[in-house]
């Protein structure tokens, strides 16, 4: 008797599920609304610090220099994201971002290239310590945290050897990356496009799961990412017209945020990542090629080196050799508080962007209050331990594994 | 086997405690719907070298994890030396003189010989190791125990056969009563065998009492006083060593007493040209001077053919089937061919090219992610096939995936769901289901059915009937003998690297296949 004969029967049965409310907390414990709660977290700490500074936190200007802080950090968690998924992880991003902001400088200002030099030669900086990385990680085998390691300590160092320790400035025409702002215009439609560009990706999932008959609610898969996603916009629109516009380096985030969680979402490199660290060897046995996958996502972290080096040098408008320790460790406090695995196999973008944002929130909230830096370090520190302790809970209750 | 029949094999139970070393009695052990045990019961007696034969699966080493205070949870009781013991950890079993040498051994690379005899229980003085005594107590245990080895040694330089003499050493000096052996041999060279043996004849002269758990039924005759034969949870027969030849048959007999029944609905097909051949196909083994896993073996699998290859424990079965996937580490030799062209295969990925298919047994390690959903589980071994330039046909994806949940029955909420929560036998549907997506011509299963239910069963092998009649080539390696015997056109088996027999479908019963994979037939 064949297969395909005898097994009709159970189609329908395959496809009970969709519904709409009352599946809503499971969908948020595993399915498409896994970011809600912490979405709602962040709305509440955004109202607690409005109520606190006396409304000066969300202000616009306030926004807008918020913007500044979280570009850096939401730009190298994004790849840092990419570079957990496979059960990786990058402790060199403090000290390469600073690197490659001297080597802006020092191009700039020293070597007097111009700008678009300038930034070829920064991105090729970070590439190169990208490949550094992958060579032995994929190729030699050295664990991840060995090899990113190593460069925090040696690149730190390399950075204060060519500077003789001493900051430098760069040359003026580098600012244009931190003073440019999008006109009002180009910010609605940029931020319309990368709106449209999501909810289309996400009704064609839709479209997809409807047509190859799995019955799948569209207010999870459409209506409330979309509107989320739309809301966020709209604020951001509303605080970019209202101040000077889109700032080039939130453009910088956008098109980084989009890039890596389209290729995670919707290519075979984004799956594969995810099995590589979900289980090696059985990626191993299914034929993906591992050393590939995880030299292009050293190479890629690489560019985002130099690409936040070009912003951080900007922004400060001075490249001090020991800017930015620590960032590595709150860079990936982010990726976790937005659910990234440590062991890899899981984690979105957009949930490390939004813890991004949580704590650069908290900290800038804390600075307009006047609180010392001590006190931000307490209570990112215990943010971060409660936010996995609850995700842990939130799905381990479930499914008891 | 009914249970007057086990009773009357038993020894008779009102012997006095004082006669055996160990006793236990009606030990029954679930878990969860799966009952491992039966109300077990079987004395030690002091001095003997206790030999426990079955098939996977009958309990053996379950009883074993019971008895070394590994699992605890359980019915009936264990006696030790004539006292009633409940162990609360491996601990406490050691402390009562009990001891498990298990088949992997987890020595600690690092320590040297003597830390490692006296690992946990260091000679103290003042709070610190009483490093000259320790040292000089290694030495001299090592002189009781006939062995040549510096304490210094690292236990990482040892050969796998000196592991195992300075674990049973360790036990020894911890004042060891019943000492469990599993599986001692499987790994060792025959010379290494020989000096096992005499280190394990010698026990009795320190008064202590051996379990000895083997496949190798062939060596029971050698150093066992008892042979006790599990089966499906329970002991199915029982009888002392005294000058017999025919051990190996009587035990095989009691192993596999049990019909083939209408399970295995094989199909019988036309069987091609040859699909996949091997020649000269050799594995070397790790080290140097070690016997190799595989051994100049010639092989042809025809179109619609299904293979079954049989092989205990070390007898390279295993070996050989990853081998051809290209999933083994070893750096292998001879030549493939898959329809007539010479193929290399040095990795997954050139097997998947290839259009090989390996679904492994340790399915959990290597075949599952098991965080995943049913989705990406199924479709990972076929992604280009279902991108366009990169970037995923998600409806392509979702309507192959919707297809074999159907064709397959899985039984599932949604697609979307994570595999860890199906049952094994729908693990497994989806697994195939993953190679079936790649269009493959060549399957290896091995142990396509383990911890799969019997309703999954039945639609497994209802799939390999498919499979050969489109005119695929299959080898099925399985340590389930009534599966490769009711699955296969043809049925090897193997020893040691070879392939020691072969039959015809219909031509050989489960003792036949058993006493040539055990080596039985050589003496």
């Amino acid at each position: 008797m064949s297969m395909s004969a005898r097994t009709t029967l159970t189609a329908q049965t395959t496809t009970n599920k969709g519904g709409t409310f009352r599946n809503l907390p499971e969908m948020m414990s595993h399915g498409e609304l896994r970011l809600l709660p912490l979405i709602i977290v962040l709305m509440v700490v955004w109202m607690v610090m409005q109520y606190l500074t006396g409304g000066l936190f969300l202000s616009a200007r306030n926004l807008t220099n918020l913007s500044g802080q979280v570009a850096i950090t939401a730009l190298l968690t994004s790849g840092a994201v990419l570079i957990m998924i496979p059960g990786f992880i990058d402790l060199s991003l403090g000290a390469t971002v600073a690197a490659a902001a001297v080597v802006a400088a020092m191009a700039g200002a020293q070597f007097e290239l111009p700008l678009w030099q300038t930034i070829v030669v920064t991105l090729g900086f970070g590439l190169v310590i990208g490949l550094w990385h992958a060579f032995w990680i994929a190729w030699m085998k050295v664990p991840s945290f060995i090899v990113t390691l190593g460069s925090l300590l040696a690149i730190r160092g390399l950075s204060l050897v060519i500077t003789n320790a001493e900051t430098i400035s760069p040359s003026p025409d580098i600012l244009v990356i931190s003073d440019t702002s999008l006109s009002a215009t180009l910010s609605i439609a940029v931020l319309m496009g990368f709106w449209l560009a999501f909810a289309l990706l996400q009704l064609r999932e839709w479209r997809a799961r409807t047509q190859a008959g799995i019955q799948s609610s569209f207010l999870s898969v459409v209506g409330i990412p979309v509107t989320s996603v739309g809301i966020f916009a709209c604020g951001v629109m509303v605080v970019a017209v209202s101040y000077r516009g889109l700032p080039l380096p939130v453009v910088f985030v956008l098109a980084v945020v989009a890039l890596t969680g389209w290729l995670l979402r919707y290519t075979a490199f984004g799956r594969r990542l995810y099995a590589i660290g979900g289980n090696r060897q059985a990626a191993l046995l299914a034929g993906i090629n591992i050393r590939a996958h995880v030299s292009m996502v050293f190479a890629f972290m690489g560019l985002l080196y130099g690409l936040a080096g070009l912003v951080l040098v900007a922004r400060l408008d001075s490249a001090p050799p020991g800017a930015m320790q620590g960032l590595e460790l709150n860079v990936i406090a982010a990726a976790v508080i937005g659910g990234t695995s440590l062991m890899g196999g899981r984690g979105t973008v957009a949930g490390a962007v939004i813890g991004a944002i949580l704590m650069e929130s908290l900290s800038n909230g804390m600075s307009l209050m006047n609180l010392p830096s001590a006190y931000q370090s307490i209570t990112v520190g215990l943010v971060l331990l409660f936010a996995v302790y609850a995700d842990m809970r939130g799905r381990g209750g479930r499914f008891g594994d | 086997m009914s249970a007057e029949v086990i009773k009357a094999s038993m020894p008779p139970d009102d012997l006095s405690g004082e006669k055996f070393a160990a006793r236990v009695s009606g030990i029954d052990k679930k878990f969860g719907v799966v009952h491992a045990l039966k109300g077990v019961s079987i004395s030690f007696r002091r001095g003997d070298v206790h030999a426990i034969a079955g098939e996977n699966g009958a309990g053996k080493s379950t009883l074993m994890k019971i008895l070394s205070g590994v699992i605890g949870g359980y019915d009936g009781y264990i006696e030790i030396g004539g006292e009633r013991c409940r162990f609360d950890g491996i601990r406490d079993a050691e402390r009562h003189g009990v001891f498990l040498v298990p088949q992997e051994l987890n020595v600690v690379p690092e320590l040297r010989v003597g830390e490692y005899l006296f690992l946990n229980r260091e000679p103290r003085r003042w709070g610190m190791v009483d490093t000259r005594t320790l040292w000089s107590d290694a030495v001299r245990w090592l002189a009781v125990f006939k062995l040549d080895l510096s304490p210094l040694l690292r236990m990482g330089e040892l050969s796998t056969h000196q592991q195992q003499l300075v674990s049973i050493a360790r036990a020894m000096t911890q004042g060891v009563k019943l000492l469990i052996l599993d599986e001692p041999t499987s790994n060792l060279t025959e010379r290494e065998t020989e000096l096992m043996f005499e280190q394990i004849s010698d026990l009795h002269t320190h008064g202590v009492t051996a379990i000895y758990i083997s496949h190798r039924l062939h060596e029971f005759e050698r150093i066992a006083n008892a042979v006790t034969v599990m089966r499906d949870g329970a002991v199915v027969d029982h009888f002392r060593l005294q000058g017999q030849s025919d051990t190996p048959r009587r035990v095989v007999q009691a192993m596999v007493g049990r019909d083939l029944t209408e399970m295995y609905p094989k199909l019988a097909v036309v069987a091609g040209k040859s699909k996949l051949s091997l020649r000269e196909w050799t594995i070397p083994n790790r080290g140097p001077g070690r016997a190799n896993l595989v051994e100049n073996l010639n092989l042809d699998v025809r179109a619609g053919e299904v293979l079954g290859i049989f092989g205990l424990l070390g007898s390279g079965a295993f070996d050989l089937t990853s081998s051809l996937f290209g999933a083994h580490e070893a750096k292998v030799r001879g030549r493939m061919e898959i329809d007539g062209r010479a193929v290399s295969v040095v990795s997954p990925r050139d097997a998947i090219r290839s259009g090989i298919a390996y679904i492994p047994a340790e399915r959990k390690r290597d075949g599952l992610i098991e965080a995943h959903s049913i989705t990406s589980n199924m479709t990972l071994a076929a992604l280009s096939r279902l991108t366009h330039f990169g970037v995923l046909d998600r409806y392509a994806e979702l309507k192959r995936v919707q297809q074999y949940v159907t064709s397959l029955k899985v039984k599932c909420g949604s697609v979307e769901q994570p595999i860890s929560q199906l049952s094994g036998g729908n693990q497994q549907k989806v697994v195939a289901a993953k190679w079936l997506l790649t269009a493959p011509e060549v399957f290896i299963l091995e142990e396509p059915t383990r911890g799969v239910d019997i309703n999954a069963r039945v639609d497994f092998y209802a799939l390999i009937n498919d499979l050969a009649a489109a005119g695929k080539a299959i080898i099925i390696v399985s340590t389930d003998l009534p599966e490769v015997l009711g699955m296969s056109d043809r049925v090897l088996a193997m020893l040691e690297g070879r392939i020691v027999r072969e039959w015809p479908r219909g031509g050989a019963t489960e003792e036949d296949v058993m006493t040539a994979a055990a080596g039985g037939s050589r003496q």
